[in-house]
């Protein structure tokens, strides 16, 4: 289904934002000391994307139905809670980026500059132990000042390295421990963050100009003088050359390569180059 | 220890009576065990207690004490039972179980004699008996090791629940229930819920709860690289283990930290230094 116009088209950004949230969080440890300061325990933390298919949860978590404990603790999950446009982000929407394409030298491939979305974030911490909790904490609050900068790789046939600022916005709390005993203790830590992301629309495939012809005109009577035509010049040993004799063919020449600029002119009044 | 009534009327008395008083508690007693299971008691050790949070990460469980147990919620769990929440499923369970304080006494002291045909055997030229003359035969002479010092079940331990290979907490002991028939107590009724296991070391000697405890704990420490005469090889600098490749989905089925940090290798540019990929171990 054509959308806006466009072929279908996706990127998976949205996924590739997920990620890569998911994963500044996937090595977290906790470590409990004996009363000497000895290392007892270093505990690995499990990490998932929050919301899941109930069915397949149970299924994978508990294939035989023979679990012995409640749950796993410590535990850390998250999940994309909402997005929301940024307008003091927003950019010239004409300007592109682009890349080469490797199948076909004279073409290449481009997509204009994305629009800026914020993605809201919430990071769970499950403990049984508040020092679980601080140290978890601990380990992630340094690194927020309060943003973290990731330089992600949003569209892999473009290329374009991008940062995306994750913001830190806020940590709360959750501890039932006022209860009759027998009611469930739960000590959740929810951090929220926003990430400053950007949503491009479709990729396109384009021509690579590699020629371009200037035609110069007397102001006053309009007559042709000159014409400049502007190639890459690339000889046959990869070196950049500025004659257009000595290079090879503009179409065996890519974006990536490093060519040199041969401008050659033509004197229309006389016929010389 | 329970204190004594003062009758109103010395005429009746309804809570004085001791050999009425032993009637009850032999016939709850029996109760239990002709309609209970037989479980297992881990008393918790507390290991290093953190005296500002209150807790004690680095509990111990290191025995498994048989003791029969009524199961007063008999047709099914409490709680909320199988619960999908952020952190994948919780089993919510809760269950609530009626334990003889005369046999809590007796798991204290002396271990119980294996009962064959409904008697139990009695040691050749046993004849020390339990508290009283009406009280069951014991086993004299061997110490059964239980590390068991508390004067009743104490909430914080566990229970090990064979049909289900479930582990519960206790939750909360109520004590006053029933409530001083013929003038004392009889019974703990015990609330216990699932365990919400933080990887409290459980070390029993009891293969099937140990073997149990290890597949779900996340102590990292325990894929730590041997030597050759079986001694943790440490770090020259640091004193600190060195732990084998380890990956989180071993011992939990609902981590996808391996699947995360996979994907994002191709998405962050890992030229970055990303505090969190370079723990130490």
């Amino acid at each position: 289904m054509p959308s806006f116009g466009n072929a279908y088209f996706y990127h998976g950004l949205l996924r590739r934002y997920v990620i890569a949230f998911g994963s500044m969080f996937d090595n977290l440890t906790v470590t409990r000391r004996e009363s000497t300061g000895a290392v007892a325990q270093t505990l690995a933390i499990p990490i998932a994307y929050a919301p899941k298919e109930s069915w397949l949860v149970r299924i994978k978590t508990d294939p035989q139905l023979l679990r012995t404990v409640q749950v796993q603790l410590p535990s850390a999950s998250f999940e994309l809670a909402g997005m929301t446009y940024d307008g003091t982000r927003k950019m010239q929407p004409l300007n592109k980026e682009t890349a080469s394409s490797s199948s076909d030298l004279n073409k290449g491939k481009m997509v204009y500059r994305g629009v800026p979305w914020n993605l809201n974030f919430s990071l769970f911490l499950y403990v049984r132990n508040a020092d679980d909790g601080t140290q978890l904490l601990e380990q992630i609050l340094p690194f927020f000042g309060p943003e973290w900068t990731n330089t992600m790789t949003l569209i892999p046939t473009i290329g374009t390295l991008i940062d995306v600022p994750v913001i830190l916005n806020s940590v709360h709390q959750e501890d039932t421990y006022e209860n009759n005993f027998i009611d469930r203790r739960a000590l959740v830590w929810t951090l929220n963050f926003t990430m400053k992301a950007i949503l491009y629309g479709p990729a396109t495939t384009k021509g690579i100009i590699k020629t371009a012809r200037t035609q110069l005109r007397d102001y006053e009577t309009s007559a042709k003088t000159s014409l400049l035509v502007t190639t890459p010049g690339l000889n046959a040993n990869g070196a950049a050359t500025t004659h257009s004799n000595n290079s090879i063919s503009t179409s065996l020449i890519s974006a990536d390569d490093p060519y040199g600029y041969c401008v050659d002119i033509t004197d229309q009044t006389s016929g010389e180059i | 220890m329970d204190g004594t009534f003062i009758v109103a009327n010395k005429y009746f008395n309804q809570y004085n009576y001791v050999r009425e008083q032993r009637l009850t508690e032999d016939l709850i007693t029996e109760a239990v065990e002709i309609h209970g299971l037989e479980m297992k008691y881990l008393p918790r050790t507390i290991w290093n207690e953190d005296i500002l949070f209150g807790e004690d990460p680095l509990s111990k469980f290191n025995d498994a004490v048989s003791i029969t147990l009524y199961v007063k919620s008999n047709t099914g769990f409490e709680g909320q039972g199988d619960f999908l929440s952020k952190f994948g499923v919780e089993l919510r369970d809760q269950v609530v179980f009626v334990m003889s304080r005369k046999r809590w006494l007796q798991i204290t002291t002396e271990k119980l004699l294996v009962e064959v045909d409904g008697i139990y055997q009695q040691e050749s030229g046993n004849t020390k008996q339990y508290a009283n003359s009406e009280g069951f035969l014991l086993e004299t002479g061997t110490a059964n090791g239980y590390n068991i010092t508390s004067s009743r079940p104490n909430e914080g331990d566990l229970l090990y629940f064979g049909p289900g290979q479930d582990l519960f907490e206790i939750k909360f002991i109520e004590h006053e229930n029933p409530f001083y028939p013929h003038g004392k107590k009889f019974t703990y009724v015990i609330t216990c819920e699932k365990f919400r296991y933080s990887s409290e070391s459980i070390s029993t000697g009891n293969t099937e709860i140990d073997v149990q405890a290890s597949a779900v704990t996340m102590d990292m420490r325990l894929f730590s690289l041997l030597l050759e005469d079986n001694t943790t090889m440490l770090d020259e600098e640091t004193g600190d283990h060195f732990i084998q490749e380890y990956r989180v989905e071993i011992n939990s089925r609902s981590a996808n930290n391996e699947y995360i940090g996979l994907q994002a290798g191709s998405i962050i540019d890992f030229s970055d230094t990303n505090p969190f990929s370079e723990l130490e171990q």
